[in-house]
């Protein structure tokens, strides 16, 4: 008996795409159109371009689910890397159109966009999440920030905060160990990748 | 470390997208090698999966998911037409869903238009050196056939003038015949490229193509000395007589490939078939 679209995991489903299936596609999105959708919207911070980048980024992965590699981690981990890169390019691109903001107002962003990281947060996986951003050193959790939702490089980041190269590295290494030991044991336990 | 031996310092950056791309290069090459690095990048690339969890809960507009599938089912319909062409005598591959396809809706004057571009395509394809006399004749009778036929409709008047352009060019021009071919859907393909003698006169093509998958366009371009030229775009099947946007000559490398509607600055979708000229 067939298993029904829910009961099949995120690697039988991806498995599936690659065989050109397209309700296994459309499953996929389902279960992750929400975080990817949050996601986009975050780094690019508009509902249109948001669904653009959703929208490129599952096409890319129906083009290329056979390229993807286990070994080098989940089918979560990389759907999100796919949306995290379109979102950038399309941020890069765009603010290479932009006003120039002033780099202090682009470190604060996170604080500053309307109800980001102050919103009642509608899963408990979020709560779990912010709670273990919210626990990191404030260096940390910007640096952190800066890098995945801002797109900038870490020596972009050393010369935005005055620190030395070094300090970023570790911020950025420090950081990411701190949510994983908060988060083991957990159910996004780091470790599953 | 990045000392020689390990790249742990960078695998933090990696993960979070905050390295150039030559440090990409570098982290990447290493891993490949290194299981310890290997394994360090896998968890960081964990952790880093977490944060979108983290971010305001947004959902897109429900209709973004029907959107993706039907462009991914125009794209797989498109990969099915390319695997018939390129390689007709191979296995069929598995057929789209029923999603995928787009409806087959010609109408009656259509698909006498189109019975009407195969036969002439199909002349074409003879050895028109030998028989060119004949071919005149018979691109004479099937352009007024055609015209018979579009005379219903009045908005393609304009038809007429590639008809009689062709008649000239054959008169003294120079014509390069694609071999017709049947896609996986039954569908043939037939195509003619057509250079007039008159001095300035762009090239002329002459198809009869299939339905491009839905949403999609057949863009044909023109490759000349390494440099890839637009040369015109079919935004639907049946027959087509249309200019091309320049002239076209011996060497030049005809491709039809599939595009969006609004036609690409190159091509960027399946190359249906190309052909030297």
């Amino acid at each position: 008996m067939p298993q029904s679209e829910p009961e099949r995991s995120d690697e039988q489903l991806l498995e599936a795409v690659a065989r050109s299936d397209l309700r296994a596609l459309e499953t996929l999105y389902e279960r992750y159109k929400g975080a990817g959708y949050s996601l986009a919207y975050r780094i690019v911070g508009e509902r249109g371009a948001a669904e653009d980048v959703l929208q490129d980024a599952f096409l890319a992965v129906w083009r290329r689910a056979k390229s993807f590699k286990p070994e080098r981690g989940s089918v979560r981990t990389w759907l999100f890397s796919v949306i995290h890169h379109r979102a950038i390019d399309r941020l890069r691109a765009s603010a290479s159109n932009a006003a120039v903001v002033p780099l202090e107002d682009l470190a604060d962003r996170a604080s500053e966009q309307p109800a980001v990281w102050q919103q009642v947060w509608r899963t408990q996986r979020g709560e779990e999440v912010r709670e273990a951003l919210n626990r990191l050193t404030p260096e940390q959790k910007k640096s952190i920030e800066l890098a995945y939702f801002s797109g900038y490089t870490q020596s972009e980041i050393a010369d935005l905060m005055g620190v030395p190269l070094g300090t970023v590295k570790g911020r950025m290494r420090n950081g990411l160990l701190k949510l994983r030991d908060w988060l083991q044991g957990r159910e996004l336990e780091a470790s599953s990748g | 470390m990045t000392d020689g031996t390990h790249v742990t310092d960078l695998t933090a950056a990696y993960a979070l997208g905050g390295l150039p791309p030559s440090e990409m290069k570098f982290v990447e090459s290493h891993v490949a090698e290194c299981a310890e690095c290997r394994a360090d990048l896998a968890q960081m690339r964990g952790v880093v999966s977490a944060l979108p969890l983290a971010c305001e809960q947004v959902d897109p507009r429900g209709d973004l998911g029907e959107r993706i599938v039907r462009a991914a089912a125009a794209e797989l319909q498109a990969r099915q037409v390319l695997a018939g062409s390129s390689a007709r005598s191979a296995p069929a591959v598995a057929r789209a869903p029923a999603v995928a396809r787009a409806p087959r809706n010609y109408s009656m004057w259509f698909g006498g238009l189109a019975a009407a571009a195969a036969v002439a395509m199909g002349f074409v394809t003879f050895d028109v050196m030998r028989q060119r006399d004949a071919m005149r004749a018979t691109v004479a009778q099937l352009t007024s056939q055609v015209t018979e036929l579009r005379a219903a409709n009045a908005s393609l008047s304009s038809e007429a003038q590639h008809q009689h352009a062709v008649v000239a060019a054959l008169a003294g021009g120079d014509y390069w015949s694609f071999k017709p071919w049947k896609d996986p859907n039954g569908s043939m393909w037939h195509c003619a490229i057509v250079q007039p003698p008159a001095r300035g006169h762009n090239g002329m093509l002459l198809a009869s193509v299939p339905e491009p998958p839905r949403g999609m366009a057949y863009e044909v371009w023109l490759k000349r000395q390494g440099a890839v030229h637009k040369a015109a775009m079919l935004t639907h099947g049946g027959m087509t007589m249309m200019d091309m946007e320049m002239p076209v000559q011996r060497g030049d490398v005809i491709a039809f490939s599939v595009e969006p509607m609004s036609g690409s600055a190159a091509p960027t979708g399946p190359v249906m078939m190309q052909m030297v000229l």
